[in-house]
């Protein structure tokens, strides 16, 4: 066996883009598990959020030509692109089937069971920060950034004027960079 | 647009959370593009969403990587024959040149700029060396002069020391110098003034006069610049001083037409 590679951010977007296949497993060892718990969180059931993951990946493998270092860090990018993936995802099938709000609060349980088996370190990072919102504000987090809701269906589904949702998420987002950045 | 107002609108933040209109999406891009303020708060507001993701991770199931990978070999993107993979690897000749290859690359380009910034520096660092080298010098020089200076207090603070003037004879009307004499201990300092510069071959001598006598106090050559206290040879019951222009060496007599200052105690 050989030893585990360490790569900068930068050596791993060269070699991703020579298609290296170590570098595709060091990206898969290291950014599977955000990468999941997002779609899990997005999709809810865990057997689709592993056919999204490898739709995710392949997309990723195929579209890493595309990604521009000036427009942000890798990671942000990979997670946007799964995420956008899972958002698609449920939206076409939840058009096949029963109403968006409906899947909504059966999706966003505000205490997330069904992650259980999360690593617990996360747990306890998740539950901390989690403190730190209030539950209105981590709702329109979790409602733009795992549903993809747009403005106005967050105004419509929580009631409120357009402007509000405005500043409420910009409210919701200053805590979280309060609490990372 | 002030930038400040344009960053505390709140677009940022919505537009990392998705719930901008594509117009507003433009914008920022072309703004964060011209304003470095702009991208660092899109930067950050990005992390923090990005942290927030990470902190619902979960390790996906054991067989979803093998199943990514041959799909990516399905896809054909890669060849199925990492050493992490169980399926048969007809390729790895073939894949572990490229990856040989790209690692070369990789190294030689390393090495190259490395090799660029040693020299680099190497430079500075012995740059840095000379100045160190500069510093220390003038330092060596500043301690001699704080050495000098703090004798030359020692000596004129001391009441034990009887300062004697010598003025200029006639035709050295300007020139003077100071003798710092110590009836008890006999030391004879002198603080030359204003002495006129001489020729190779000549050099300062000063003279004690005992009981009528003049006695050898020492040659001395012409002052440079800002002299320091000069110790002479030591004088017993001195009643004058008097300094005269003698050839380099000294003379065991005073040329006496040759005296230059004189002053009695």
């Amino acid at each position: 066996m050989h030893a585990k590679p360490s790569y900068t951010e930068a050596q791993l977007i060269e070699l991703l883009k020579l298609k290296n296949q170590r570098a595709y497993n060091y990206l898969y060892d290291n950014y599977s598990a955000a990468i999941y718990g997002v779609i899990c969180k997005v999709v809810g059931d865990e057997d689709e959020a592993a056919d999204v993951m490898q739709e995710a990946f392949i997309r990723i493998w195929r579209n890493i030509e595309q990604y521009n270092a000036d427009k942000g860090r890798l990671f942000t990018w990979m997670l946007n692109v799964a995420r956008n993936l899972a958002i698609d995802y449920i939206r076409s099938a939840q058009s096949r089937k029963s109403s968006k709000t409906e899947s909504l609060t059966e999706s966003t349980p505000l205490g997330a069971p069904g992650y259980t088996d999360a690593i617990k370190i996360d747990h306890v990072g998740l539950n901390a920060v989690l403190d730190k919102l209030t539950v209105e504000q981590k709702k329109i987090i979790d409602m733009a950034y795992f549903q993809g809701y747009t403005q106005e269906e967050i105004a419509e589904e929580l009631d409120m004027p357009l402007g509000t949702v405005k500043t409420r998420a910009r409210a919701a987002l200053m805590k979280l960079k309060h609490l990372f950045v | 647009m002030d930038i400040q107002d344009y960053i505390s609108s709140g677009i940022i933040e919505n537009h990392v959370l998705g719930l901008t209109s594509p117009a507003e999406d433009a914008e920022l891009t072309r703004m964060s593009e011209q304003y470095p303020e702009i991208r660092q708060a899109l930067r950050e507001a990005e992390e923090a969403l990005v942290s927030y993701g990470v902190l619902h991770s979960k390790t996906p199931p054991a067989s979803v990587k093998g199943k990514i990978l041959q799909a990516l070999a399905d896809d054909g993107q890669i060849h199925p024959e990492d050493e992490n993979q169980t399926s048969s690897r007809p390729s790895k000749n073939v894949f572990m040149r490229a990856v040989a290859i790209a690692a070369s690359v990789l190294f030689l380009a390393t090495v190259g700029f490395h090799l660029i910034r040693t020299a680099d520096f190497r430079r500075q660092i012995s740059q840095l060396k000379q100045e160190k080298a500069d510093l220390i010098a003038q330092n060596e020089i500043f301690m001699a002069q704080i050495q000098e200076t703090r004798q030359e207090l020692k000596v004129i603070g001391d009441p034990a020391f009887t300062t004697v003037v010598l003025n200029g004879v006639a035709g050295y009307d300007n020139s003077r110098a100071l003798v710092y004499w110590n009836a008890a201990s006999h030391a004879v300092y002198l603080k030359p003034i204003d002495l006129p510069a001489l020729p190779q071959n000549k050099q300062y001598q000063l003279w004690g006069i005992v009981g009528g006598q003049p006695v050898n106090a020492g040659i001395y050559d012409p002052p440079v610049g800002d002299q320091a206290l000069l110790q002479m040879v030591s004088i017993e019951n001195a009643e004058m001083f008097a300094i005269t222009v003698e050839p380099t060496g000294g003379s065991d007599q005073p040329t006496l037409d040759q005296m230059v200052v004189a002053g009695k105690l």
